[in-house]
């Protein structure tokens, strides 16, 4: 029986509304399945909770999911850092899933930020491929460019604060902008302190300074500035002016698209020359199983280079994944897409370990499986492995005690549809000393799993197995296997043979982000 | 025993059994198919603590004692229903009085959850929770009142169970996580 049907059959047993043959049925799945039993479990509890509570609950009169949202975002503008803001984003997102479920998944947001080139941030961190929500992005320096569904396209330049409106209105309270609107996003709005600058097709700079009157420069087209006082002016390409003042534009003053993409260059290139000296000497450290830093993205080779001292031999095959760029683009750092369904990076790995380090930067688009893999034994004997992430945006890590003695360590939410298309750091450490699991996100410890003493193992193995995917039943007569591929992309892949500890893990992620 | 002394243990009984009544109603929903049956069982578990109350030792866990006992409650009040269908069988309802025991203590934390994730639930889903969990009012009768949309009632119903479900779990693990 799957998921949702025995979801089903749970939902009408609360309702008492079973028949008795569906009981029978129902009664034998849970006697065969202790997890099936822990959710009647569960379920049975909340819905008593419920009865304890539920009749005396308050009920507002009207309140749109949007105002529930909103109070999310804004009371969590402290820094991105990992969890906080992962569980409270994930949070919101479900509950404005759950709300759709009939319809279809539905995001929220009016913008995408596309780049950013050091920011310190004042508001709420937003990470490049975010999408943007109304409220305020601000900024202490650095500077970003954020696209509106509209079509415009903004450059802002720190200190500065642009308030998002709406898929073609903004608010600048203060600091220099760029926008480039083309005709498709024609009447895009930037309201300020004093006045309404509504673009007619074009590109223009435009400044607010303390006193909050804009300094408007138009390059190209054709923009009007609705004054507070209800007059209209006008300016064409090559005009700029502040008040009553009238002065030529001057194009070099403002940071543009191209100017933005270069700086973003010059970043990716020296945080990449970073990461390569810290790959190359990482491929030296003893404690490596396998390393595959996937620093060539070699388009053509179906081989994916082992850079530990353990050497060629722990190579591993790609086979049906693509080959594509890694998480800095344009710099020629490769990365493997498990996106169409036979993908698969197969791994042989003999001998016999005890403690472990798995850890990989990841690129989930979406989380379309059960179960989607990151490193997965084949044939799950007692002592192997297996990492992969959870369709609700969980991490699962799991090894065999013994047949039938499986441990499984289940993170917070590290991923929901908000972050398709960014990379992610993950790692998990198997500490047999100290007998725990420990899930870490982007560099931060997400969850501490003590191992109970009826699951403690003293080895564990390897043998064949894969990224990406899951190749059980690996018979080589049987042509059916269960459908695990991670729809998204792994770029830098690691196992130790001992757990690392948290510095090391936050030391990888550092000088790893892309960001 | 001297009758002051059978007051001071109704007393210490009746404040003990009140403390524990919302958990023990809980343990016993784990069993038993609906809240009548609940009810039946949560009768007859009062009166047997009651008097086997002399038996419990006041330097153990309540809790424990009146779980054990709620158990048996169950399994015989479960043999004079034999005919009817809508009942765990005495190695199933053992399985599950077993292992919500041993999760007890998490089953504590998904309780204190409840109450948070209550407060972020979208408001058109509060209203169904006040509509299916009024004191006194029957699933199959709200299903009626409402008509020809009870189907989404109860769909809405099932969405709120996942979503609260979700939740609490999300809140537990993370409180868990940082306690480490």
């Amino acid at each position: 029986m799957n998921d949702p049907e025995f979801s089903t059959l749970l939902d009408k047993y609360l309702n008492q509304m079973l028949s008795e043959e569906e009981f029978v049925v129902f009664q034998e799945v849970l006697k065969s399945s202790a997890e099936r039993r822990r959710q009647l479990i569960c379920h049975s509890q909340l819905d008593a909770g419920l009865m304890e509570v539920g009749g005396t609950l308050e009920v507002k009169e009207s309140s749109p999911v949007e105002s529930h949202a909103g109070k999310n975002v804004s009371s969590s503008v402290v820094s991105w850092l990992a969890v906080a803001a992962a569980v409270a984003v994930s949070t919101l997102t479900f509950f404005a899933l759950a709300l759709r479920e009939d319809t279809e998944p539905m995001a929220h947001g009016f913008a995408v930020l596309t780049r950013t080139v050091n920011p310190v941030w004042k508001s709420e961190v937003f990470e490049v491929g975010s999408i943007v929500p109304k409220g305020s992005l601000q900024l202490e320096s650095g500077s970003l460019q954020v696209e509106f569904f509209g079509g415009a396209t903004l450059v802002m330049e720190g200190p500065g604060n642009l308030e998002i409106r709406s898929a073609s209105e903004a608010f600048c309270h203060s600091g220099k902008l760029r926008a480039s609107v083309p005709p498709a996003a024609r009447g895009f709005v930037i309201d300020t302190p004093s006045g309404k600058v509504v673009d007619l097709g074009t590109e223009f700079g435009l400044e607010v300074g303390d006193g909050g009157v804009p300094e408007i420069h138009v390059f190209e087209g054709e923009v009007e500035i609705h004054e507070s006082g209800g007059e209209v002016q006008t300016f064409y390409g090559g005009e700029a002016g502040k008040g009553a003042a009238r002065f030529p534009a001057d194009v070099g003053s403002f940071l543009s698209t191209a100017d933005l993409n270069e700086e973003v260059m010059e970043s990716v290139e020296s945080k990449f020359s970073m990461w390569r000296r810290f790959s190359r000497e990482l491929s030296r450290d003893e404690r490596l199983i396998a390393y595959f830093p996937m620093e060539n993205p070699d388009l053509s080779r179906r081989r994916l280079f082992n850079e530990a001292p353990t050497g060629s031999e722990m190579d591993g095959a790609i086979v049906g994944a693509n080959r594509v760029e890694g998480r800095w683009a344009g710099v020629g750092k490769g990365a493997v897409e498990f996106t169409p369904t036979g993908s698969r990076v197969r791994l042989a790995i003999p001998g016999e370990y005890g403690s472990l380090t798995f850890a990989c930067w990841v690129r989930i688009d979406s989380l379309d499986r059960q179960y989607n893999g990151l490193y997965l034994a084949d044939n799950y004997q007692p002592g192997e492995c297996h990492w992969q992430l959870q369709k609700d945006g969980r991490i699962l890590f799991s090894f065999l005690h013994s047949p039938k003695v499986n441990f499984k360590s289940l993170s917070p939410v590290v991923w929901d549809i908000s972050k398709s298309g960014q990379w992610l750091h993950l790692a998990v450490t198997l500490d047999l000393e100290k007998q725990k699991v420990t899930h870490y996100a982007n560099g931060e410890i997400i969850f501490e799993h003590p191992i109970g003493s009826k699951y403690q193992i003293a080895k564990t193995r390897f043998g064949s197995g894969e990224l990406g995917n899951w190749g059980f039943p690996n018979a080589p007569d049987n042509e059916w296997f269960a459908i695990r591929n991670l729809n998204g992309r792994i770029d830098e892949f690691a196992i130790f043979s001992e757990a690392l500890d948290p510095a090391e893990i936050l030391e990888m992620y550092t000088i790893g982000n892309p960001q | 025993m001297s009758l002051e002394s059978e007051n001071n243990d109704y007393e210490q009984f009746v404040k003990l059994f009140s403390k524990h009544e919302p958990a023990l109603r809980r343990f016993v929903r784990s069993l038993v198919y609906s809240w009548d049956d609940v009810d039946d069982v949560m009768q007859n578990t009062g009166l047997v603590l009651w008097r086997k109350f002399s038996d419990f030792d006041p330097d153990t866990s309540f809790m424990n004692w009146a779980s054990v006992v709620a158990r048996f409650e169950v399994l015989s009040w479960k043999r004079d229903r034999a005919r009817d269908r809508h009942v765990f069988d005495d190695d199933l309802i053992s399985m599950l009085a077993e292992e919500t025991d041993a999760e007890c203590e998490k089953l504590i934390l998904h309780r204190r959850a409840l109450d948070g994730c209550l407060e972020k639930l979208p408001e058109d889903l509060r209203r169904v929770v006040v509509a299916a969990y009024e004191p006194g009012v029957k699933l199959n009768e709200v299903a009626e009142r409402i008509g020809s949309s009870a189907t989404g009632f109860y769909k809405s119903l099932r969405r709120t169970r996942e979503s609260l479900m979700a939740c609490i779990e999300e809140e537990v693990a993370s409180q868990e996580g940082r306690a480490r």
